[in-house]
């Protein structure tokens, strides 16, 4: 068990049963009244999103979770397929709840994966990750203006903006969490 | 942070205080200076104040408390004929998270209106803001202010009818239904549950992009503000903007026995809290409801959180860039 207010994002723990993970946490303090910890947990099986709110000195039944370093294999159109990489073994993991790594996660690289028990929890992403530009329009000549972008195509399939200067082949480094364009890389 | 960064927040921050000061002269309200250092406090379960210790050969070894809240200087200052006053001071509150919007020290507006009731406060507040519209950069401030009370809120944002809530087992019922997860224990009360819901299906709801007066708060969240006669609720409200508290007013209980009885039930919670966090409970002052019992004038008292304010008038959602030195930076 541990008390609501040492709860931290990426956490999981058990609501009804169910393991969840904090995916956002906010401390609240109303007027005349204790202190609370207003929550966003996602279920990690079904993608499910239950908003709560517990007193900090309340107490939850936090899981033991362990972290195990996989590869990623690749992905058949319905789930995910990785191999242990201590073991060797192979084994999926669902599309839903993880919809959003589909285009973050390339093919032969090695993420955490958080387990509860044999279930993945969690699919766990650096927070910046250098992918390369495979598609780019170029831009439009005496488009100038300072803070224009266009929509490129990376290695992984994820679309997003990036300034016009941005070319075809060229690398960028990506926030994963907002999937926002931080920098060009020089290779 | 450049010179000319720095020198236009030092500036606004002055620009908005002398703006709240030439607002309240102007509306007869004197401003006080009332002291930091307590040795006594008002009981709230839920604030930990920071005390620091008098080591003095006449008064001796005694505990002194930073206030976290002028509210125990001013109300007496008004038992005593002074009539409507502010105050513009430093408050402290300790055990509170440091971070976007809250800070160990800040800055609190608190006035005092006489002869007035929590609705004349709404009129202030909304000329207040009105006054402040010069520094409103973004314009959520000073947009047509929403007026909600507890109830309407939480019947429009999750469809609950407050009022046949009222005992224990049943807001327990109706906060299951709605998906918390609320076990019943022996210290489970019904303002805890009902922040609980509060908190998560209808604060987030208040609409970010102008100022909404949440008014008329349920009188099972104990407090100093009358009670409203034949119904749940007490003559109270809070200013939101940006979707976070601003400001809280009561019309102000001026019946002694009742501020007593608020003083007993308080101290028996705040003595469970300090308790179960195993802290020392601070000095209680239990003859201070006595001076409610020689005609205290009918008041009305706001306490605003003016780096919040700040906040809102920039659109900042981080306190940390309207406070010149940060304890997030400092410690």
């Amino acid at each position: 068990m541990i008390k609501a207010g040492s709860l931290e994002k990426g956490m999981a723990i058990l609501i009804k049963g169910q393991p969840y993970i904090v995916v956002e946490r906010e401390f609240v303090n109303p007027g005349k009244g204790s202190a609370f910890a207003r929550l966003k947990l996602k279920s990690p099986q079904t993608g499910q999103v239950l908003r709560e709110t517990m007193k900090t000195q309340d107490s939850v039944e936090d899981i033991s979770v362990d972290d195990k370093n996989c590869q990623y294999l690749y992905f058949d159109g319905d789930v995910y397929h990785f191999m242990d990489t201590d073991t060797y073994e192979q084994f999926t993991i669902p599309f839903e709840g993880f919809e959003d790594k589909q285009y973050l996660m390339k093919e032969g690289e090695t993420y955490r994966i958080l387990f509860w028990d044999h279930t993945p929890l969690d699919i766990s992403m650096p927070y910046k990750v250098v992918y390369e530009v495979t598609e780019a329009e170029d831009a439009v000549k005496g488009d100038t203006v300072t803070g224009a972008t266009k929509q490129v195509t990376l290695e992984t399939g994820l679309r997003i903006k990036v300034p016009i200067f941005i070319k075809q082949g060229e690398k960028v480094l990506i926030n994963t969490e907002t999937k926002e364009y931080l920098e060009r890389v020089n290779s | 942070m450049y010179a000319s960064q720095l020198q236009e927040t030092l500036r606004f921050r002055a620009q908005v205080i002398q703006t709240i000061r030439t607002f309240f002269d102007g509306r007869d309200h004197i401003e006080v200076d009332t002291p930091v250092l307590s040795p006594d406090l008002i009981p709230e379960a839920h604030i930990a104040p920071f005390s620091t210790r008098l080591h003095h050969e006449f008064f001796g070894e005694r505990d002194l408390y930073m206030v976290p809240s002028p509210e125990v200087f001013m109300k007496k200052l008004i038992a005593d004929g002074s009539g409507s006053i502010y105050q513009i001071s430093r408050c402290f509150r300790n055990e509170e998270q440091i971070g976007s919007l809250h800070n160990p020290e800040f800055t609190m507006l608190e006035w005092y209106t006489v002869n007035a009731d929590y609705q004349d406060s709404i009129i202030i507040m909304k000329e207040l803001l009105q006054a402040l519209s010069p520094f409103d950069r973004r314009g959520y401030a000073t947009q047509p202010v929403l007026q909600i009370s507890v109830a309407e809120a939480c019947w429009k944002y999750a469809q609950i009818d407050l009022e046949r809530h009222q005992t224990l087992d049943s807001i327990i019922q109706t906060a299951v239904s709605l998906g918390l997860s609320v076990n019943r224990s022996e210290n489970t009360t019904w303002d805890d549950v009902f922040n609980r819901i509060f908190l998560t299906y209808v604060e987030p709801e208040l609409s970010a992009d102008r100022p909404v007066i949440l008014t008329e708060f349920p009188k099972q969240i104990q407090c100093l503000a009358k009670d409203i006669p034949g119904t749940p609720w007490k003559e109270r409200w809070e200013l939101y903007i940006m979707g976070f508290e601003i400001a809280n007013c009561f019309s102000e209980e001026t019946d002694g026995k009742h501020v007593a009885s608020y003083y007993q039930n308080a101290y028996a919670q705040l003595e469970e809290v300090c308790r179960s966090h195993g802290r020392s409970v601070p000095y209680i002052d239990f003859s201070f409801p006595d001076m409610y019992l020689q005609n205290y004038p009918d008041c009305s008292g706001t306490a605003l959180g003016v780096d919040r304010l700040m906040m809102s008038l920039l659109g900042l959602e981080d306190i940390r860039g309207v406070i010149l030195f940060p304890h997030s930076d400092i410690l």
